[in-house]
């Protein structure tokens, strides 16, 4: 994903927030857990902007698995 | 002022998915499209291959409406022909599409025909194209022409509106069959040698608007072309292909058998249905055999021999005669196949893999030398049930001398 | 909780959360494992879906007022228990980044060539969030205005393929032994054990003594429209089936009669489509819900956009194109969903009544 639909994303996400302020009655606690995955997620959109290929997960899973593979060959 | 805001928000939503909806980057419109109703491939010099497209003219139908409806017969769309040439089938397809105004649009196509040179060279590159882009259909009919495919693409016969229109209403009939890219692809898929066979049309030059005035007995189908790992190997004219139809089972009804006799004897038979059934046998001592029974009906359609129809033991003879020819018509189509191009496209191998799963995995590599060497016994039975409307032979009807 | 759903319309939930990828991936992955007898592969991995649905079942009968997330909290301990639950959460959002890029490369490689593939994943992605806003309620009734419309369309496709089918492609059966069937079974018992999700909706059930029958009915149901699929497209294609990406899809274009019945391949866009948006609400709503459970929000409707957001970009971060993710779901990916919805749940479940045991 380019930089372009990252940024439109992000502002697009500011613009609800403002537009829409019903995420400010919320308790304390409700907000910390907001604002921690969106920084999650803001974090992870600077990682794939800067590197469209950044592994992952499946990496991971398929280094884990890779042993196994003979049992589910033709 | 929330709710409002809301509903605010869902008709910009509404309003935002609309345009979506017409698919921005993917919209084409109608009439920015050059419809293929025919596409043909032939073989260029240095391992080019040219790509021509029939392409589809749209008539204005306001304002010549009345000059339209007196040419109904005609049939209300002309076609042109286009081709490119390119070092594959989608270089090629590129460079066609810089020649026309319109987008190509391959939803309508229905026919490929394969020149011959280019089916002798190799069509395993068009095939993966062809498979492989997702705007063709599995369902279009491939034709191999004798000469160059080009000119099959431009004629445009009396009766249909154009030449591929004729072609698929031929295969319909009982004189040739129907193979799409489906089945070649399960014949490449299944059999050990790629095996398969694929109608084979005359050369253009004879299908043409003006021979056709002077010959009219020049039939669209010559036979079918045997291929074998992609490549043309040979081919069958139509009698042989006659032979072919009734060991794979697919003579279709209207099928006439006439039969030879002799000196100015005629004797015919219009088929109405008939079921083959290949029964493979492995014998204890590992001879392959395939036996093959045919078992059909027809009605009597020509009739000036000596034979009697109403005649039990004539009738009998009739029968014989005519299990005899289609004997021979079956045993000469299994001699040029067996011995002659050595390829498999009647299915043998597959009923052998029913039959012995085992021995076929360890037969099937060589199984060209194989099926060559597969002796084959026939049992061909066609009744022949009713004599049309007379009872008795012209040459037999004047009372007066008799 | 309060008790919102019927048990018809769980059953029809995880009817189509589990049949919108399988019958159109899934005749691919089994004919290039198991060959001639792919047909046969669904019959054998029904017993991984039973065995799921009955575990699904006593572990929401041992469960602390039905809830999973509690379970492992109480059987582990807050911290452990928390963990796991993260960890089963990121498994979630693992497997359904999978599917939804799955879903748009379907659609951008057959239907829209040039459109950008997160145009796709954003739209579906909006719609669940909207529908998870809703509630549970909100997604069975929706259910059950359009998983009867899919089923019935996705017969049709079969029932018009009839006169094209040649049965004689079936045999010879076991050619090469069994252990082909047996590993496409294992592919298939991929699929099957998704429906331990069903754990997270059962307390919003309102008849608890039919769940264990509509989940065995739904598993068997299931079970027969594969069997169906694959039956119909193996004997449409052969063994080529396994070289086409979309077999079910390549089918239905397939079919033409009387020259005017043709081109119905936007049936089948519809239907993935439709089966689709289900599969991915209802991955959004578990993940949800255990989230908002682990981490004890009262009002967690705030935190649906962040999740939607962070599943966006999971597509690409965890599932980056086309080449990998149909050799993720061939290979790793079947024994890591197995893994994870199959043998996970069985040691939770083993050592619970074990530490109950201990405890008693």
């Amino acid at each position: 994903m380019s930089w372009h639909t990252l940024i439109t994303i992000w502002v697009l996400i500011g613009g609800y927030g403002i537009v829409n302020p019903s995420w400010k009655k919320h308790d304390k606690k409700e907000k910390k857990v907001l604002f921690s995955l969106l920084f999650i997620a803001f974090v992870l959109s600077l990682g794939l902007g800067l590197n469209p290929n950044l592994p992952g997960l499946t990496e991971w899973v398929n280094a884990l698995y890779r042993p196994l593979h003979g049992w589910l060959s033709p | 002022m929330k709710r409002r805001m809301i509903r605010a928000m869902l008709c910009g939503l509404l309003c935002w998915s609309v345009p979506l909806l017409t698919s921005c980057w993917d919209r084409v419109e109608v009439n920015d499209i050059a419809i293929i109703v025919g596409a043909g491939i032939d073989q260029m010099d240095g391992k080019q291959v040219k790509l021509s497209a029939e392409i589809y003219i749209p008539v204005e139908s306001t304002g010549e409406g009345q000059e339209s409806g007196m040419k109904a017969g005609n049939g209300n769309g002309k076609t042109f022909v286009s081709s490119a040439a390119g070092s594959s089938m989608a270089e090629a397809m590129y460079k066609l599409q810089e020649r026309l105004s319109r987008k190509l649009y391959w939803g309508h196509n229905d026919i490929f025909v394969i020149g011959q040179a280019r089916a002798e060279h190799g069509i395993e590159d068009d095939l993966d194209f062809i498979l492989r882009y997702v705007r063709m259909r599995e369902r279009a009919n491939i034709y191999i022409s004798e000469g160059s495919a080009v000119d099959v693409l431009g004629i445009i016969p009396r009766l249909e509106p154009n030449s591929m229109e004729a072609l698929s209403e031929l295969s319909k009939t009982e004189i040739s069959i129907t193979v799409d890219l489906k089945e070649i692809i399960e014949r490449i898929v299944e059999t050990p040698d790629e095996t398969y066979a694929i109608p084979y049309i005359n050369r253009g030059k004879l299908l043409t608007d003006v021979s056709h005035v002077r010959n009219p007995n020049v039939p669209y189908f010559r036979g079918m072309s045997l291929f074998k790992k992609g490549k043309m190997n040979g081919n069958l004219n139509s009698d042989l292909t006659w032979g072919y139809f009734w060991i794979t089972n697919q003579i279709k009804g209207n099928t006439i058998i006439s039969l030879k006799m002799p000196e100015e004897q005629t004797l015919a038979v219009l088929l109405t249905h008939s079921k083959t059934t290949l029964i493979p046998s492995i014998t204890p001592d590992g001879k392959w055999k395939m036996k093959i029974k045919v078992r059909g009906e027809g009605n009597l359609l020509q009739n000036t021999s000596s034979l009697d129809f109403m005649n039990p033991a004539q009738h009998k003879a009739m029968i014989k005669k005519t299990n005899e020819e289609v004997e021979m018509s079956i045993r000469q189509a299994l001699k040029v196949l067996q011995k002659k191009y050595k390829t498999d496209v009647l299915d043998f191998g597959d009923r052998f893999r029913k039959l012995a799963p085992k021995q076929w995995q360890k037969e099937k590599k060589n199984w060209s030398t194989m099926f060559s060497e597969i002796e084959t016994e026939l049992d061909v039975e066609i009744n022949i049930q009713r004599p049309g409307i007379l009872n008795q032979n012209i040459k037999k009807m004047n009372r007066v001398n008799n | 909780m309060k008790k919102k759903i019927s048990s018809f319309q769980m059953f029809l939930l995880m009817f189509q959360m589990i049949l919108s990828s399988s019958v159109l991936l899934m005749p691919s992955i089994t004919t290039m494992l198991s060959g001639k007898d792919m047909w046969m592969t669904p019959i054998f991995s029904m017993l991984v879906g039973y065995l799921t649905v009955w575990v699904a079942f006593k572990l929401y009968k041992l469960a602390p007022h039905g809830s999973f997330v509690k379970l492992l909290e109480s059987s582990f301990g807050k911290v452990i228990g928390k963990g796991m639950n993260i960890l089963f959460i990121i498994f979630q959002v693992h497997i359904i980044a999978i599917a939804t890029r799955d879903y748009g490369e379907f659609i951008v490689t057959n239907f829209y060539l040039k459109t950008p593939v997160y145009i796709i994943i954003i739209s579906m992605l909006i719609l669940c969030a909207w529908v998870v806003s809703g509630g549970i309620e909100v997604l069975a009734r929706t259910g059950q205005v359009f998983i009867p419309i899919i089923t019935i369309c996705t017969l049709f496709i079969f029932i018009f393929l009839i006169p094209e089918l040649d049965p004689s492609t079936i045999f010879p059966m076991f050619e090469k032994g069994a252990a082909p069937v047996f590993k496409g079974s294992v592919v298939v018992a991929g699929w099957f054990c998704q429906i331990f999700l069903v754990i997270y909706i059962l307390p919003y059930v309102k008849q608890e003594n039919t769940i264990q029958k509509w989940g065995y009915i739904c598993v068997t149901g299931i079970g027969l429209l594969m069997l169906i699929a694959n039956i119909t497209v193996f004997m449409l294609m052969s063994e080529s089936a396994s070289f086409y990406n979309y077999p079910v899809f390549t089918a239905a274009r397939y079919i033409a009669y009387a020259e005017f019945f043709e081109h119905v391949e936007a049936i089948v866009m519809m239907v993935w489509v439709l089966g689709e948006f289900f599969k991915i609400s209802f991955y959004y709503f578990t993940i949800y819900l255990s989230l908002s459970e682990t981490l004890e929000l009262q009002k967690p409707v705030v935190i649906i956009l962040p999740i939607g957001l962070l599943l966006l970009l999971s597509t690409f971060w965890l599932a980056k194109d086309f080449q990998m993710i149909g050799d993720f779901i061939s290979k790793s990916g079947t024994l890591y969903i197995l893994t994870g919805f199959f043998i996970f749940p069985l040691v939770i479940y083993a050592l619970t009544v074990i530490k109950q045991r201990l405890k008693a």
